[in-house]
């Protein structure tokens, strides 16, 4: 591809006619009726999701519910570069705790790799702490790539002030308010981008 | 009946399959007897150069200028036949094993299983091939005929009258018995087997000695030697080392050798219906030091692949420290293969992918990277949460009580800040170990509306936690 080309594609500003994308398997409920239907279902399954957080530790709202069903369907959940030490007293009070946790600590680019390798291992789900300057467009290509025999990655970072496109299935920023969340959704495979989503 | 193997050249064998490379070359192994150092041990290229058993290892370079030599352990060739005894072991329990290159094998308690002698010896031989050793194989009805056969490398036959034939047919050279004997013979006028068995015992005693007479009795079956109570009993540790021909490097020229002893791990595993987890590589270098590489999987495991992905990840993180003459594995503590452990993946759907994909994590980013979060009945918060390896699952003896999902080391932070919402919750214990605390929690909110959980602590405020 012609790198010029590549990099407005990189910048988003190009519009990608393609043949419709082979329906999802499934999808995962977010825990608000709203957002389900905003996106087209719920979190779509095999995908890669980003999440950018306004501030740091607002993503348990959407975090919990997602870890819930990825439990009752039995998938291991791993817990890569979390952004505190995961407290296995609050799994056990959310009922979490029954099952399989794994937390990954390492530096960033060992935590891409190990993103990777955990997307690639059928029965899994996967939440990514990573700055945005490592959430490159060949990672998160090789991300999308590596969760599409089946698995879900989620991929939480901070706002990002220049977005690029990235192949992620759905893009949204988060930020908390005095009722709840609110949302800006960026990237979704069915729609146009949609912002301040209140969600309660 | 019996049946003889012989590996005549079961040292050099095993170092040039470990180093397939080396095979087109000239290799010989050399030992010093009588302070003169002679060649035990040659491959082809070597023979075809002139080089053969008994010459001088001075001759045997001046005939072969490129000449790979090495010195012959019988220690490691000893090592290397209890090897070949478990390899056997699959398909025969009555060994007896002749050190340092012959086995027994006790044929008339297979003719059944096998469905009669040919089909035992053909099974028997395919196991050999397998093997991929120069090998001599012989049958006869007693132990002693079978070796002599076998390591004369008559042709393989299961009748008796031919079998006999060809024994008697063989030199008194070739018979086995002490050099003294054999040149008594020869001066006697006995230059065959056939030669001496035709001479009655009792002048075979009074002319050549005691143990040529129990020979010739065994030889006919008149003196049967015990050898039930040698029946090889396979190894309940897994220890196999490779000799290399030359010393290598790099970790490229290892994979080969470490693969195949990986692939040998997994034949003595499934043998015996063994899992294990953890391994141990050692690697012999020039200057006499010797590295370890341990290996340890997930979750027990039999499988070669299991352990060679991770062992690649470990040769990826560091190069090799010094030039490697000789590598061993070692395995122990293996558990039954049916065991089900109490790991947490028990409601996994499939926990096949899990375990390598844990172990390959445990491997590149350490062991202490990769857990899964715990906690005690201690009631002090922080202090009873822990990390415990990945794939273990010891249950909860607690009642689920309200925690943040993430916890901090306690901060001091300023109340003005916060606005706290739900509390107190009233923490005073720990006084058993010298770190008593007294705090009340609270959740509180901050001015970007996220949850936090703060305590009050000799009249300063601390977060600990986010619940948000």
């Amino acid at each position: 591809m012609q790198p010029n080309l590549q990099r407005l594609i990189e910048k988003g500003v190009v519009w990608q006619g393609q043949t419709k994308a082979p329906q999802a398997d499934h999808y995962i409920k977010t825990g608000f009726s709203k957002l389900d239907e905003l996106l087209g279902g719920g979190w779509q399954t095999p995908g890669l999701h980003e999440w950018q957080l306004e501030t740091p530790f607002s993503e348990q709202r959407l975090l919990l519910p997602l870890a819930q069903q990825a439990i009752e369907q039995g998938l291991a959940v791993f817990w890569v570069n979390p952004p505190a030490q995961l407290s296995a007293a609050s799994l056990h009070y959310h009922d979490l705790a029954d099952a399989m946790h794994v937390v990954v600590e390492a530096k960033a680019s060992d935590a891409c790799w190990a993103l990777e390798q955990i997307l690639q291992t059928k029965n899994t789900m996967a939440f990514a702490w990573l700055p945005q300057k490592e959430t490159t467009s060949p990672k998160v290509r090789r991300w999308y790539k590596a969760a599409e025999s089946g698995q879900m990655g989620i991929v939480i970072s901070g706002f990002s002030d220049h977005p690029e496109a990235r192949p992620y299935s759905n893009r949204l920023k988060i930020r908390l308010t005095e009722n709840g969340l609110a949302l800006d959704i960026l990237k979704r495979k069915s729609g146009w981008p949609v912002e301040n989503i209140e969600l309660s | 009946m019996w049946l003889y193997c012989h590996f005549p050249q079961l040292l050099l064998d095993t170092l040039l399959k470990a180093q397939p490379e080396f095979e087109k070359q000239a290799v010989a192994l050399y030992q010093v007897q009588n302070g003169q150092s002679l060649i035990e041990q040659s491959n082809q290229v070597a023979q075809q150069a002139g080089v053969s058993q008994g010459i001088a290892s001075v001759m045997a370079i001046a005939l072969c200028e490129d000449l790979k030599l090495k010195e012959y352990s019988v220690t490691k060739e000893e090592r290397l036949l209890c090897g070949v005894a478990d390899h056997f072991y699959q398909w025969a329990a009555k060994l007896v094993l002749e050190p340092p290159q012959g086995i027994y094998v006790e044929l008339d308690s297979l003719e059944k299983l096998y469905g009669g002698l040919s089909n035992t010896v053909k099974t028997l031989h395919l196991a050999v091939k397998q093997l991929n050793v120069r090998s001599q194989l012989a049958v006869a009805n007693n132990a002693l005929a079978a070796k002599v056969l076998a390591e004369a490398d008559a042709p393989l036959t299961m009748k008796d009258e031919k079998a006999d034939h060809q024994l008697k047919g063989l030199s008194i050279k070739s018979s086995g018995l002490p050099d003294k004997i054999v040149r008594n013979s020869l001066s006697a006028g006995i230059f065959s087997i056939g030669d001496l068995l035709d001479i009655p015992g009792s002048d075979i005693g009074r002319q050549l000695g005691k143990e040529a007479l129990f020979y010739i009795q065994e030889l006919k079956g008149e003196l049967k030697t015990q050898r039930v109570s040698d029946f090889y009993q396979p190894s309940e540790r897994f220890f196999q080392h490779v000799d290399l021909v030359s010393e290598v490097s790099n970790w490229q020229g290892l994979r080969f050798p470490m693969k195949r002893l990986l692939n040998e791990l997994e034949s003595f595993l499934y043998q015996r219906q063994k899992v294990v987890q953890h391994i141990k590589f050692q690697l012999y270098q020039r200057d006499k030091s010797c590295s370890e590489i341990r290996v340890a999987t997930a979750s027990p495991s039999w499988r070669a692949q299991s352990f060679w992905s991770l062992l690649q990840l470990k040769m990826e993180q560091a190069p090799l420290s010094a030039p490697v003459l000789e590598v061993s594995l070692q395995a122990s503590d293996f558990s039954s293969l049916s065991v089900k452990t109490s790991h947490f993946f028990h409601d996994a759907k499939d926990t096949q992918g899990l375990f390598p994909l844990i172990g390959k994590l445990q491997v590149k980013l350490g062991e202490s990277a990769v857990y899964t979060p715990a906690v005690s009945d201690d009631p002090r918060p922080g202090i009873n949460e822990y990390k415990q390896p990945p794939c273990r699952f010891d249950g909860f003896s607690v009642k689920p009580v309200k925690r943040p999902l993430w916890l901090n080391h306690p901060e001091p932070v300023n109340l003005d800040e916060w606005s706290l919402s739900d509390g107190p919750e009233r923490k005073r214990c720990g006084w058993w170990d010298n770190q008593p605390i007294e705090r009340d929690y609270w959740i509180a909110t901050d001015s970007k509306h996220r949850k936090g959980w703060l305590f009050y602590e000799s009249g300063q405020w601390y977060l600990q936690g986010w619940f948000s």
